[in-house]
């Protein structure tokens, strides 16, 4: 091993900060055609008929499409049959694809969309959850059932706290918009380019609307601006809605997406309503949870039920609790289908049970931290869906790490006197210190419920020259992907890092190897190329066992000195190119590699003349997991990882205005494979973290204008529903200047069946940092949220709530109304 | 986007020209912050842009005995960074420091500045409102939690410009050339609510351009203060803000211009505030009653009451910072 544990530097990261790494849209090809789509105003409509006489008379178009011209199925494929590509009869949210144009430039198409009109009968719509509960428009149920929880919340001796939490959309906000290329093939065959995550879900859906066999529909990455799940499934629609329009025109056909429509149209984080009941025993043990569990799905299945499932996995956080019943339902509405976003269905839940855990502890008398401690998972315990934890939890550890890195005792004490002695300056200083914890796991990888998604593919293949591709079906969006898979590469061949490129996602190299999702590429691309690297390394070793490699090294390092004293650039033989390949110009100008550079050549010198096959094919299975679906009780994941947080906030009790002082957050990650690209994604799910929990929702129009128009007798076409904040100036996410001082933290109880002892890491930085904020806000201030982002308004609200629920209620009997419970 | 003419200006007299020509039917582009996004949200077509950052000379910051003259195409971080503005004038420089971030400082205009749109959100969607010559104004029953908490009527935008907040304050007069000629007017007069007209917030014409922003010379003894209240720590439009400019003599308060951001369609004189605190002691009770007098009149919409508290709350704070 020498590689993996160290702080390698990003090779993706020049082309990055330099602006050339080719985007999509940086592409072009020639006769390229561009698109545009005509999407619906309605939330709910019937189309009654569909114009396109004067968009086909403007200059430049070439194809208008609408559903009936499709000529495979009207289908994105996903987990439900339930989506089409573009609207047939019926329109279901805002946005709604209707039809597509492609024509010679971009605003060439988007006159001819304007110009395309149609008529539509509006239909009443389901603009909330509760409404679509009601109508019983659920697109997925799952249960969980453990013990006797009745038993427990019957019991007089146990300490009861119910509330209702809410949770709001949440936007990807990556760098680069969704957008996709794709170029007609002379064999028949269609070549999509594109930003994405998940090349195999974008092949399916190709085929799916061209009705073209899998093999013909080649889909390639591109540099990819950020994805954090919102490129998982959503880049389908517009790669559908390009080859398409490439196989009627026969010219390769560009959509890119402007902000406000990805905004409008693409997926989000589902918002969430949790009502929650939690019981301990007065000495602080976890007894039971009672959850009721509601996701906002939008108008299309998409990934709905899988993330709902990993929320319900999750539902009582990392802690023992032997008594358990969730409901967890998904429901259909009118609105912008929501889908996978780091956390995937975490968030929401955690965001209430990490809540419960506070107000529990206040209630039994214990600080917060200790009544965590005391209910933390252990090895041996079993999770809240029976699964025994043999191996790997370090969840205690993480709390520890976080204690000590913050001094916590000591910092509490400290927070405590100088809110003491802020209320006692004159003028009073309106400033109140806090720290808030928040804690969580995560199910590595897709779990049960994955199927034949679980496994993944690699393919390595190595030159005689000694350098080596690797192959994956995962992708780099700036996770890290590409600097991690090369280490573990590097050191599975026993080669050194600079000799390993790690290639453009193709769906032709590799098989279908799942998603880049669940924090489960690290651990299951890593096995592929493990597996992969291990056969090679068999066969090379059948014939370097016993050979003396130093004289063809001298020999080699003679050569090469005498070729650049002559200057010679172009290689005249086979044992000169593998010599004299892949120099730098500061390796070639002094003439050496590195000893164990050396000694890889040579050794890849030896098999070729050796006629040894320098290539295979990896294949990464996870083991077994179990679920029954009526308890919803197994081992549904492989393994989890685990996180705590502590947040330091100051809150302006005036104004409201939350800041972010310090945050400590330690992450048992397995094995850090780079510890540098692994606190990097920390801190920026800790970031993500804070937009979700103090500053970012959507406000969607209300049916305000219906009031207005009764009232004034008129008004104008009016679309409630749509996203009224679909702007960067209107979607608020942090700045820089938003971001606190960040400890991250990283503690390693290695996960046997993982590559060198990893397990995953991509989304638990960003799941418990809301709760951690607003338990962090409550300590403050003593204001209980049950909603997120605690805005300005929403923290001042509540102390308004606050300070006159004080002024009517005499201390004593507050607190014997909170026995009585 | 939609296709447009691009008529960059070499001389006033072009631009002018180019402007009346278009009948309405052009915009002004100096550094097309805010411009270029009405555009591509498709919420302003016109058929000409006017470019005028290829005028020249109107790129100045200079000091005569009145006053300072700064030119309508210098940029914002220009003004900020001024060493005459930081010290003689500490409001702008407060209220230039908060505005947007530094990348757009160095792309805005001063005169684009104060003519910015604004950011209500059904009149940059698509919302066929008051503003845009509907008739309705959606925010009155819809999503208001942004909008105005004085001096609405029919429309409830607030004008987005943190510059303008501050230049009212500062008594600050606006020249401008149009094919009529050329004319000064007080920054308050600059300004319009939605009962003088619906459709803009400046009284300027369709062939008119500002070409300077003049402010007096504080007189001895002024002192001034900005604060803004956002949502975030950069690059945020005003939830509220408060700028004071006051003439202290012995610790008394011989004049002030007390001016509200953030709440209101045009930058809020509140003479309310000036009458309460003008020949007196700048007291905390002073203060107290200056701050609920500014927002007596407030008539907060369904969801923006906080905005209330929050302004006094501002305000407090920047009477306070001068009163020291």
């Amino acid at each position: 091993m020498r590689t993996v544990g160290e702080r390698i530097a990003r090779p993706d990261s020049l082309d990055k900060v330099q602006g050339t790494a080719q985007y999509v849209d940086d592409l072009s090809f020639g006769a390229m055609l561009h698109a545009a789509v005509v999407r619906s105003p309605l939330a709910h409509g019937r189309i009654k008929k569909i114009s396109t006489a004067a968009a086909r008379r403007i200059r430049g178009v070439h194809a208008i499409l609408t559903a009936q011209d499709i000529p495979g199925q009207n289908l994105i494929p996903m987990i439900q049959p339930d989506q089409p590509l573009l609207a047939a009869g019926e329109v279901r949210h805002i946005g709604e694809a209707v039809a597509l144009v492609a024509a010679e430039t971009k605003s060439a198409a988007e006159e001819a969309a304007r110009a395309i009109t149609v008529d539509y009968e509006a239909l009443p719509a389901i603009l909330t959850l509760e409404e679509g509960f009601a109508k019983r428009e659920i697109v997925q149920h799952w249960k969980l059932r453990r013990g006797r929880p009745c038993d427990i919340f019957s019991r007089h001796d146990v300490v009861v706290v119910e509330n209702t939490y809410q949770t709001p959309y949440q936007e990807h906000a990556y760098i680069e918009t969704n957008g996709m290329i794709a170029v007609p093939e002379t064999d028949g065959g269609i070549t999509v380019y594109g930003s994405l995550q998940c090349p195999f879900y974008v092949q399916k859906a190709v085929a799916s609307v061209t009705g073209m066999k899998m093999n013909h529909c080649r889909v390639i990455q591109t540099v990819t601006g950020g994805g954090f799940g919102g490129k998982e499934d959503a880049p389908g629609l517009p790669a559908a809605m390009v080859a398409l329009l490439a196989q009627a025109t026969g010219r390769p056909v560009k959509y890119i997406l402007s902000r406000e429509e990805d905004m409008q149209v693409m997926s989000k984080r589902h918002p969430g309503k949790i009502v929650y009941r939690s019981a301990a025993s007065h000495d602080g043990i976890l007894l039971a949870v009672d959850v009721d569990y509601f996701l906002d799905a939008g108008a299309y299945a998409t990934l709905s039920p899988v993330v709902l499932w990993r929320g319900i996995n999750h539902a009582a956080g990392p802690y023992r609790c032997e008594h358990v019943r969730v409901d967890a339902y998904a429901i259909r509405t009118h609105k912008v289908p929501c889908g996978a976003f780091r956390g995937f269905g975490e968030p929401q839940i955690v965001f209430a049970h990490e809540r419960q855990m506070d107000l529990l502890a206040e209630r039994i008398g214990l600080d917060a931290l200790q009544f965590r401690e005391k209910n933390a998972l252990e090895t041996g315990d079993h999770t809240v869906t029976e699964h025994e934890l043999k191996e790997s939890v370090g969840f205690k550890d993480t709390i520890i790490e976080v204690r000590r890195a913050s001094n916590y005792d000591r910092l509490k004490l400290e927070i405590e006197k100088s809110n003491g002695a802020r209320i006692s300056e004159n003028p009073p200083n309106p400033k109140r210190r806090g720290l808030g914890w928040g804690c969580c796991y995560y199910g590595v990888g897709l779990g049960a419920r994955g199927g034949y998604l679980n496994p993944a593919g690699a393919s390595v293949v190595i030159s005689s020259d000694g350098s080596v591709n690797v192959a994956v079906g995962t992708t780099e969006i700036g996770q890290g992907m590409i600097t991690v898979l090369s280490q573990i590469a590097a050191d599975a061949l026993g080669c050194p890092l600079e000799f390993i490129r790690i290639m453009p996602p193709d769906t032709s190299r590799v098989p279908d190897s799942g998603p880049t999702v669940a924090s489960r590429t690290t651990l299951m691309s890593g096995n592929a190329i493990a597996d992969a690297c291990r056969q090679i390394k068999s066969r090379m070793a059948a014939v370097c066992a016993d050979y003396d490699f130093s004289k063809i090294i001298a020999e080699m390092k003679s050569q090469a000195v005498a070729a650049s004293a002559r200057g010679e650039t172009h290689p005249k033989s086979d044992f000169h190119r593998i010599v004299t390949s892949s120099y730098t110009p500061s390796n070639r100008a002094s003439g050496h590699w590195s000893e164990e550079a050396w000694l890889w050549k040579a050794t890849i010198q030896r098999c070729v003349q050796n006629m040894v096959q320098l290539s295979a094919h990896g294949w990464a299975v996870p083991p077994q997991t179990t679920y029954d679906g009526e308890t919803g009780l197994g081992d549904v994941y492989v393994t989890y990882s685990y996180s705590t947080n502590l947040v330091e906030v100051e809150v302006d009790i005036e104004t409201g205005e939350t800041t972010v002082l310090k945050v400590w957050t330690a992450h048992d990650v397995g094995k850090a494979i780079n510890p540098q690209t692994g606190e990097g994604q920390i801190e920026g799910g800790v970031v993500q973290g804070i937009g979700y929990g103090l500053l970012e929702e959507h406000v969607l129009a209300t049916d305000g204008s219906k009031a207005a128009t009764r009232k004034t007798g008129k008004g104008g076409p009016f679309p409630p529903g749509r996203i009224l904040n679909d702007q960067f100036s209107t979607y608020i996410i942090p700045t820089p200047m938003d971001i606190p001082e960040i400890h991250s933290l990283i503690v390693e109880h290695a996960f046997p069946y993982g590559p060198f002892g990893a397990k995953g890491l991509g989304e638990t930085p960003i799941i418990a940092v809301a709760p951690a904020l607003v338990n962090a806000i409550a300590n403050a201030t003593g204001i209980q949220l049950r909603e997120i982002p605690a805005t300005p308004e929403r923290v001042w609200q509540a102390l308004k709530q606050e300070a006159s629920r004080r002024t009517q209620q005499s201390p004593r009997r507050s607190r014997k109304a909170a026995s009585a419970i | 986007m939609r296709a447009f003419e691009f008529h960059p200006a070499h001389q006033i007299s072009d631009a002018i020209r180019s402007l009346d020509e278009a009948n309405g039917n052009a915009r002004i582009c100096a550094g097309g912050t805010d411009l270029l996004s009405r555009l591509k949200d498709d919420v302003d077509n016109p058929e000409r842009l006017v470019c005028i950052r290829t005028l020249p000379d109107l790129r100045y910051i200079r000091n005569d005995k009145d006053g300072v003259r700064i030119g309508a195409l210098t940029t914002l971080s220009t003004i900020e960074e001024d060493a005459y503005v930081q010290k003689q004038l500490p409001l702008l420089h407060q209220a230039l420091q908060v505005t947007a971030a530094p990348q757009i400082r160095n792309q805005a205009t001063m005169g684009g500045s104060i003519c910015q749109r604004p950011r209500c959100w059904y009149l940059r969607g698509p919302f066929d409102c008051l503003r845009k010559g509907g008739k309705e104004c959606f925010a009155v029953y819809g999503e208001n939690k942004y909008h105005a908490i004085l001096g609405g009527h029919l429309c409830y935008i607030v004008h987005p410009s943190d510059s303008a907040t501050a230049l009212v304050a500062l008594n600050a007069s606006v020249k401008i050339h149009g094919s009529k000629g050329e004319k000064t007017v007080p920054i308050e007069k600059f300004f319009v609510g939605p009962e003088v007209n619906i459709l803009k917030e400046n009284i300027l014409e369709d062939d008119e351009i500002i070409t300077e922003v003049f402010i007096p010379h504080p007189a001895p003894g002024c002192r001034g203060a900005f604060n803004k209240s956002r949502e975030r720590q950069s690059y945020d439009f005003a939830l509220a803000s408060a700028a004071v400019q006051c003439r202290m003599s012995r610790g008394v308060c011989e004049d002030v211009r007390v001016v509200l951001g953030g709440v209101a369609p045009i930058p809020w004189r509140s003479r309310e505030a000036e009458a309460v605190v003008r020949g007196k002691k700048l007291s905390a009770a002073t203060i107290r009653e200056a701050s609920e007098a500014a927002l007596r009149n407030a008539k907060p919409l369904t969801q923006n009451d906080y905005k209330v508290d929050l302004t006094k709350l501002l305000l407090t704070k920047s009477f306070q910072q001068v009163s020291i």
